[in-house]
């Protein structure tokens, strides 16, 4: 057997992956070659490096770790904690909602109490044949106006606030 | 073999079962019993521990999240691991470095001022080492195969079916590499004696 040979076999030699004739004739060609004792010697300690190579472990705390973001995970995939943040965008419009409500009832009641004494007031004079009810109608319609003036603008806001979101 | 595998009394397809149902704590015992390889092959194939920590932990989230379309069609072993092996290699290929992959034998043999003395290696145990740098210095179709094998003691169909090729593709590979190996160290002891 030739050097060449040798060296072809030296591989699978290690690994007990030779035939018991070709490793006896790697063995008698090595006996008188220092050149393939050396190579063999040297896939020998490849050998043993390769299936001795220490452990690795992961590092302390590693599994925890991947349980908390696992968990983190499982959470974020739950809508109610995802969309936190359109729950606040609802929250607001509600909040919206209720002042402009607060300011019709508010308007309603302030008409309620202003017109209709004054209707009174108007129909009493009409009776009595005198015109007297322009002043205090300018007054109720300014305050209808202005009552319904915040409610447009809080409206407004929220139709803005809603789209711009 | 994974750390615990041993001891465990609760098997893969039970616990997967059990996380597919909603118990999610019962992942925690696939996590600690597959941390240390998992782990182990990062830091193989990625060579840089921190980052190897991510990775890992990164493998176990995407896992979790593929859990439910686990078909069950090969080992989860072996499906977990293709899993690393991907991501390690999508990392390879987003963090890849001019000269990180060649091979560094050589300015070893440089740097030690041709006094490597490979018997001496052997006997201190730095020899780890040295083979490790010599297998950073190997294709990656070589070194990824070695690392499954010699060090995550995987068999060649486990190999195979991660890498997506024949197991007689397997066996060629290993042989290759463990050959390119040799001649490498060969080298360096060659140059040890001038
Ligand atoms: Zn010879």
């Amino acid at each position: 057997m030739r050097h060449a040979q040798v060296d072809s076999l030296i591989d699978r030699l290690v690994v007990g992956a030779c035939s018991p004739a070709e490793a006896r004739a790697v063995a008698s060609h090595a006996i008188g070659c220092a050149r393939c004792t050396v190579r063999i010697a040297t896939a020998r300690r490849l050998s043993t490096a390769l299936g001795s190579a220490p452990v690795l472990r992961a590092p302390p705390g590693f599994a925890a770790k991947v349980m908390n973001q696992v968990y983190r995970q499982a959470l974020a995939g739950q809508p109610a904690a995802e969309e936190a943040p359109g729950a606040r965008r609802r929250s607001l419009s509600t909040m919206y909602r209720r002042v402009a409500f607060s300011f019709m009832v508010t308007a309603f009641v302030l008409m309620a109490s202003l017109v209709i004494p004054r209707a009174a007031y108007t129909s009493l004079i009409a009776a009595r044949g005198a015109d007297a009810g322009v002043g205090g109608s300018t007054a109720v319609q300014g305050v209808l106006q202005s009552a319904d003036k915040a409610v447009r603008g809080i409206l407004g806001e929220q139709q803005v606030g809603g789209n711009g979101e | 073999m994974p750390r615990s595998a041993k001891t465990e009394t609760v098997d893969d397809d039970e616990l997967i079962a059990r996380v597919r149902a909603g118990e999610t704590r019962f992942f925690a015992q696939l996590v600690t019993r597959y941390a240390d390889p998992v782990f182990a092959m990062s830091l193989r194939l990625i060579g840089d521990r921190a980052e190897a920590e991510d990775v890992a932990q990164e493998v176990f989230l995407r896992v979790h999240r593929a859990l439910p379309a686990f078909k069950g069609e090969a080992k989860f072993s072996t499906w977990l691991y293709r899993i690393t092996w991907n991501m390690c290699a999508d990392w390879r290929r987003k963090n890849r470095r001019p000269g990180r992959t060649s091979s560094s034998l050589e300015t070893e043999a440089d740097q030690s001022d041709g006094r490597v003395n490979l018997e001496k290696k052997v006997i201190d145990g730095e020899e780890q080492a040295f083979v490790q740098q010599a297998l950073d210095g190997l294709d990656d179709i070589y070194r990824s195969v070695v690392i499954l094998h010699y060090y995550q003691k995987l068999s060649y169909e486990q190999i195979a079916s991660i890498l997506e090729v024949p197991v007689k593709t397997v066996e060629t590979r290993l042989y290759r590499a463990r050959r390119q190996l040799r001649l490498r160290l060969e080298k360096i002891g060659q140059g040890g004696r001038r």
